[in-house]
């Protein structure tokens, strides 16, 4: 009884030592685990190569197709980008609801960038950005499909001629 | 401004009504009409602020074969769709190399790794990648391959199909085990506008 009144400090320091190195090894486990996840490469793609062992030109071809059809998007911008009051330039841009990429947007004039874009969630219209410098006549609106987690440029961007104008009355 | 001959929907149903005006005031003229007062009604039509919208492929995958040939997707798939209530084009392609890939004319001449020539377009309207990769990209603005009528047109050339073929050669990049879609050979930017393609 006595002999386990004295281990019983010792043994609870050795417990608690014990519980502080479990709890160190699951952080260090949870870490790992969340660097792994994070480090997962994410495939920047647009027009892109691989080889396909084993499988016949119709298996080939059937997958291929799918990635086609997965990584479709709709583009939807004012042909007509009119310059408003306020130092706005209207370019509607919108990222349809069946869209499955955000975008982000450039206003190009003369190989210039006027204006880029955060994102833009599908579902989400961008009616007005700031016009800067931008000047009536031929501009480009440059629409760049992103990774749905992380943001990061996703295949080919595509541009849309547009013309720049002033309002009608 | 810009004027367009092929409407649909609350649109054409518009335009249709000032049509049949129009009409029925040239078949039944007024007394003081017929009688030496002629001229000209211009009727025009052009385009609201109406979005141009259309679908486009953000990713064109290949497969290289053991002998360095490529398949792409089938061009029933791989297509530009007109989502428009108007005519558009594709004006402009622009390729650029990713990935220390080198975009060739002919990937099996020459000595540089990593090479690869592909083609992709409309059949019997293929583009060469490589001419594409200047800095202006491939001025596609007079090539009527590249039209696309209004949504639903009856003939179906609301679309452009777009094929793709090719050849890799000198390949040490690691293709064989790369995740998701493959390994990025090059980005293609597609310049699209509305209205048909220029004479």
């Amino acid at each position: 009884m006595s002999a386990r009144k004295q281990s019983s400090p010792l043994g609870s320091k050795h417990r608690k030592r014990l519980g502080v190195v479990c709890l160190a090894i699951a952080c260090a486990l949870i870490a790992v685990g969340l660097y792994a996840w994070q480090s997962k490469p994410v495939a920047e793609t647009g027009a892109s190569v691989t080889a396909a062992e084993g499988k016949s030109r119709q298996e080939i071809q059937d997958e291929l197709d799918a990635i086609v059809r997965d990584n479709m998007m709709t583009i939807s911008v004012a042909p007509v980008a009119q310059l408003q009051k306020g130092g706005k330039l209207r370019v509607n841009v919108q990222n349809v609801q069946d869209n499955k990429f955000p975008q982000r947007f450039r206003v190009i004039q003369n190989d210039e960038t006027i204006y880029e874009s955060g994102v833009v969630e599908t579902g989400k219209t961008v009616e007005t950005c700031p016009a800067g410098d931008i000047k009536e006549g031929e501009a480009y609106i440059e629409i760049q499909a992103l990774d749905a987690k992380t943001y990061d440029a996703h295949g080919n961007p595509t541009r849309i001629k547009v013309r720049v104008a002033q309002p009608e009355d | 401004m810009d004027i367009t001959g092929n409407l649909s929907g609350t649109r054409a149903l518009v335009v249709g009504v000032g049509l049949m005006l129009a009409l029925s005031m040239g078949a039944a003229p007024t007394p003081a009409l017929a009688e030496g007062r002629t001229g000209t009604t211009n009727v025009t039509i052009r385009t609201q602020i109406d979005n141009i919208k259309f679908k486009a492929p953000t990713v064109i995958p290949f497969v290289a074969k053991a002998d360095g040939t490529l398949q792409g997707p089938s061009e029933n798939t791989t297509t530009i769709d007109n989502l428009s209530a108007y005519g558009i084009h594709v004006a402009n392609m622009k390729i650029g190399a990713k990935n220390s890939w080198s975009i060739v004319a002919d990937a099996k001449t020459g000595t540089a790794q990593n090479s690869i020539d592909f083609k992709v377009g409309p059949d019997k309207a293929l583009q060469d990648a490589h001419a594409a990769t200047q800095e202006a990209g491939l001025d596609l603005s007079k090539n009527a391959s590249f039209d696309m009528g209004y949504q639903g047109i009856a003939n179906g050339t609301d679309k452009i199909k777009l094929k793709t073929s090719g050849n890799v050669a000198r390949v040490t990049r690691d293709i064989f085990h790369v995740p998701g879609e493959g390994d990025q050979v090059a980005s293609i930017t597609w310049t699209v506008e509305p209205g048909a393609h220029t004479a």
